[in-house]
């Protein structure tokens, strides 16, 4: 019953996702408050129907019911509770329920929290949000329909990917998801003010805790899926430029770049097509990582054409929502009114550079992630992209884009004072570079790319901390003062200085963790040691254990520092028999910022028994996964500003009539 | 014992779809109402007095020069006055909103009729297993009885018995992995069990693609030394080492294994044919005098023969599935019955003779 609620429901919402387009469209054009508000309920029923259905199939994998082919094909009886409740984003099926329930959640959340839009603006923005419901809803329920029922259930499931059974893994789709689907509204607000004509200041703070708050939530799900790559792929990196990943990067960094631009629209009214551009395309990507993941393309581009159900829709939902976007974009851009004006050395002129770098950016991974795609589908020849290229072209590029970033909130609105920005920058310049040349001749000797990106990251933690300093006047009036204005600042400055923060914090990780990682691997008897790094690993066993549904060999290394004994290390080398597939689950062991990462091979026969031990010293790796959480959190931050003061605007007016009316 | 929670589907569907019928009313009444007592301001203007207020109480915590105050305020008040300050909405008609409630709700349910599967109820796997523990045990298929064994394993962790026929059982079931690994667990609770290792070492072949393995071959011979006279421990053995290229070691077991059958036994003569062959090098497949169910003691021997009857029974009474298929051919693989084996092989053949990837996996079954 359950099961056939579920379906009953995923078709409910479709429904009503074309009710929400249809109603909110009519109220719009007949400027009928009764079309436009039964549209609004309409969006809140869609998400009630869809999250109905979302958890539904959940039941059904929690119960294992088999009866429901996504569940025979995807999850097992045997498999932990955790897992089976993570199986139900793990599939195509089900990962695309997850999209619509989102989808259709920012449409409600629209339509309850948005009570200040303007009565024109609002039913577009539903209107919008119910079309790319109705066309995610109609590919899920016609063509990938999570819910078709098996008239001879299998006995058994096929059983979840054991790579995805870790919890991270659990809870990064979700993250992702809420991310990528956040830009819709974006998209939608974008659609709706070119469809009025009117881009301004009061648009782009409508736009802006949309656009924090799916920034934070992509920001978190890209950084638990690189921790998830970076522990249970047990290659020891984090960052393997795949497509995979890039599909996720791609949306952050147009994301990344209307957050910026929007922040110019906000205050200055200025760059309106460019903001409106931009969240076309922080959408667009995020369709277009969906198209990538899930159309089957980057297993092989002739694959997903034989699946028309799958590519070839997907490609056409693209193709429609975005197609539809741009062309009203190229239609109704140039009637934009343009705002304020700006001087060329001014804090706007700094956040257009900034958009330039990271549209750049932006640019170098979208080409060296489709090209290949487009390569092999054209000449039939496979090429792969990899590191090499990025670092030559998305590396420099964000470089400078780094070099210029702490300027920008130093300087004044309309003409700024880059002379004065500059001195102000002087101690975080001298210490950057003090730390690089200290790195150059003493850390790392001859490695001059390295003391690059630390010098980059000292810049721009100091370069964001003189900013807060500069607006606290510390230094200038009373520590008692300074302290006070510090206080003071607004939330929205706390949250880009620690997004700025977390920023240089992520390259300085990055840097030193790709330059001073060490690695080192040797086939173990018992009782043998590996030297890596300051440590020295010594193999006391390996013994079988037995996990809920899988068997390990779990190997026990004692661990000696250069302070002695530092307890033990278990890595395990995990069999799961239902997939017939081994995984391995490293032990990593955090000093400080810095990773001791272990991995436990297979076991060597003949002779004496052996295990190939592979053991990595990851300097500073924390920091990698540390700086992204800080600016999510500083987006968050951020976030929070928006509602406080509206609560203290209300306060001080309460205050106000309080005192005239005494 | 109360109603069926299938029939409980009609209702809850419509509640849901009354839910959300409800809420586009609701939000339609409540719009139009506001449109027609509220005096509505156009929201931007109170975006821009907040930017006011926003900018005076920046300057009152002592974070905003005072230059900047000024400009910034000149802008937020000419974008302010700049504006349009009403839009008007009128309140509109109740009906369409009412039209299209109902008709959202008909038309999920109409597209429900047409693609859901009406009054199918839910399958939960705690309840599959009950149904399956209340069924005899002669009409249930291997993989059912499997799951069933499990259950009891689990209850039960340390059954030898229990987990030495939960790994016959997923053998018969296909899957040797598992065999393997319920045999492996009963071995070591039960180390002085010969036949255990034998089917162990049979199960750790089999999970390696038919392919004697070290760990095969080690409890093979564990199986020997605890009975040098275990019948299935010799032929598989015997088998191992044919396919190793020692003809001589399989003939010799082989031989050993012939001389512990009765006289009358009609495997005795093939597969001494086989012992002589692989001896001159000729052949390294095992004869189809295959003990394998010599190996399953009597009852348990029954219990397989009779799943294995139960699944061709099915399949005869329905034959489109190919997964069946191959199962069969893989029992009669299994219990050493060679006849049996090639005519569901010829019946397969026949039957999914256009269907390659169907028959595929159970050509593989035969190999």
């Amino acid at each position: 019953m359950i099961a056939e609620l579920g379906a009953f429901a995923l078709l409910l919402a479709f429904v009503l996702s074309l009710a929400q387009f249809g109603l909110s469209a009519a109220g719009r054009i007949r400027r009928d408050a009764g079309l436009r508000g039964a549209g609004e309920g309409a969006s809140v029923g869609a998400f009630i129907a869809s999250a109905t259905a979302f958890f539904a199939l959940m039941y059904a994998f929690v119960t294992s019911d088999f009866s429901v082919s996504n569940v025979a094909a995807n999850s097992h009886s045997d498999q932990p509770l955790l897992y089976r409740v993570a199986a139900t984003w793990g599939s195509h099926e089900g990962s695309m329920l997850l999209w619509c329930m989102a989808l259709s959640g920012f449409g409600m959340a629209v339509a309850v929290f948005g009570k200040g839009l303007p009565t024109t603006l609002k039913p577009l923005v539903l209107a919008s949000q119910g079309a790319l419901g109705g066309l995610f809803m109609a590919y899920t329920a016609f063509a990938s329909n999570p819910f078709v029922r098996l008239a001879t259930p299998p006995v058994e499931g096929a059983a979840l990917n054991p790579i995805l059974q870790d919890p991270f893994m659990a809870i990064h789709p979700p993250f992702l998801y809420t991310g990528y689907v956040g830009f819709s509204v974006v998209f939608s607000f974008a659609v709706a003010a070119l469809i009025e004509g009117r881009v301004d200041a009061a648009w782009a703070r409508w736009v802006r805790p949309w656009t924090l708050a799916a920034w934070s939530f992509l920001t978190v799900g890209i950084t638990l899926g690189s921790f998830w790559a970076y522990y249970e792929l047990g290659w020891g990196g984090w960052w393997f430029w795949d497509p995979v990943e890039n599909a996720s990067f791609m949306p952050w960094l147009a994301g990344t770049a209307l957050l910026h631009s929007a922040i110019v629209t906000e205050k200055r009214g200025a760059l309106p097509g460019w903001t409106v551009f931009l969240a076309l395309t922080a959408f667009t990507f995020s369709m277009l990582g969906a198209f990538l993941v899930r159309s089957g393309v980057l297993t092989s581009v002739h694959a997903f054409a034989v699946d028309p159900t799958r590519g070839v829709l997907l490609l056409t939902i693209l193709g429609i929502a975005a197609g539809s976007g741009f062309a009203l974009f190229a239609w109704r851009a140039p009637s934009l009114k343009a705002g304020g004006l700006f001087a060329p050395i001014s804090r706007e002129g700094a956040l257009v550079v900034n958009n330039l770098f990271l549209a750049g950016a932006l640019a170098t991974v979208a080409l060296g992630t489709l090209y290949p795609l487009i390569r092999q589908a054209m000449t039939g020849e496979a090429i792969s992209v990899g590191a090499p290229f990025f670092a030559l072209t998305f590396g420099p590029l964000m470089a400078l884009c780094l070099l210029v970033l702490p300027f920008g909130p130093l300087l004044s609105w309309k003409r700024g004072d880059l002379l004065g920005a500059a001195q102000r920058l002087f101690v975080a310049a001298g210490a950057s570079l003090l730390v690089g040349l200290a790195w150059l001749l003493v850390v790392q000797p001859g490695k001059g790319f390295s003391a690059i990106g630390v010098v980059l990251g000292i810049w721009l933690v100091v370069g964001s901390l003189t900013e807060l300093f500069v607006r606290a006047r510390v230094g200038v009036v009373g520590s008692g003062e300074a302290w006070r204005r510090l206080t003071n600042l607004p939330r929205g400055t706390w949250g880009m200085t620690l997004a700025h923060i977390g920023l240089g914090v992520f390259v300085l990780g990055a840097v030193v963790e790709t330059s001073g990682r060490i690695e080192a691997a040797q086939a173990l008897t018992v009782g043998q040691s590996l030297q890596v790094g300051a440590y020295t690993l010594t193999l006391k066993g390996v013994e079988a254990v037995q996990g809920p549904n899988y068997t390990a060999d779990r190997g026990t290394l004692l661990v000696t520092g250069p302070h002695g004994p530092g307890g033990a290390m278990t890595p395990e080398r995990r069999f799961y028999p239902v997939n017939r597939q081994a995984t391995s689950q490293v032990a990593i062991d955090a000093k400080g910022p810095s990773d001791l990462y272990v991995v436990l091979g297979e076991q060597r026969t003949g002779g004496q028994p052996s295990w190939l031990i592979r053991a990595y010293w990851n300097p500073w790796a924390r920091l990698i996964f540390g700086g992204p959480l800080l600016m999510a959190l500083g987006g968050l931050i951020s976030l929070s500003d928006r509602r406080l003061r509206i609560a203290a605007g209300a306060r001080a007016r309460a205050r106000l009539a309080g005192e005239v009316a005494a | 014992m109360g109603v069926p929670p299938s029939i409980l589907f009609w209702p809850a569907a419509a509640t849901l779809a009354g839910l959300a019928a409800l809420l586009m009313l609701w939000f339609g009444a409540r719009a139009a109402k506001r449109a027609a007592t509220v005096d509505v301001d156009d929201p931007a203007r109170a975006v821009y007095r907040r930017q006011l207020q926003d900018l005076d109480e920046l300057v009152e915590r002592g974070v905003l020069p005072a230059e900047e105050r000024e400009t910034a305020r000149a802008e937020a008040a000419r974008r302010l006055l700049a504006e349009p300050t009403k839009a008007p909405e009128r309140s509109g008609s109740r009906l369409w909103p009412l039209i299209a409630a109902a008709g959202a709700a008909l038309a999920a349910l109409g597209l429900y009729l047409w693609l859901g599967t009406p009054g199918m109820a839910d399958r939960p796997y705690r309840a599959r297993i009950a149904e399956w523990k209340a069924t005899p045990v002669n009409r249930l298929q291997p993989d059912q009885m499997a799951a069933v064994l499990r259950e009891l394993v689990k209850d039960k962790p340390n059954d030898p018995k229990l987990l030495a026929l939960l790994g016959r059982v997923e053998r018969a079931a296909g899957d040797p992995v598992a065999a393997m690994e319920a045999l492996r667990r009963a071995t070591v609770l039960q180390p002085d069990n010969a036949d255990l290792y034998a089917a162990l070492g049979e199960a750790m072949a089999a999970a390696a693609g038919n392919k004697p393995t070290p760990d095969a071959e080690s409890a093979l011979n564990k199986a020997l030394v605890i009975d040098p006279n275990n019948q299935a421990a010799l032929y598989y053995l015997g088998g191992a080492r044919a396919a190793d290229g020692d003809g001589v070691g399989a003939s010799k077991l082989w031989r050993r294994l012939a001389a512990l059958l009765p006289d009358n036994d009609v495997r005795r003569g093939p597969l001494l044919a086989t012992a002589d062959q692989v001896e001159k090098g000729q052949a390294a497949a095992p004869a189809s005098a295959a003990p394998d169910a010599s190996a399953v003691s009597g009852d348990q021997a029954g219990f397989i023969r009779g799943m294995v009857a139960s699944l061709k029974a099915r399949l005869d009474a329905s034959p489109n599935d190919p997964a069946g298929w191959a199962r069969l051919v893989r029992s009669y693989r299994v219990l050493g019955d060679k006849p049996a084996e090639a005519a569901a092989l010829a019946r397969a053949r026949t039957l999914f003779k256009d269907r390659p990837n169907d028959l595929g996996p159970i050509e593989a079954e035969a190999k």
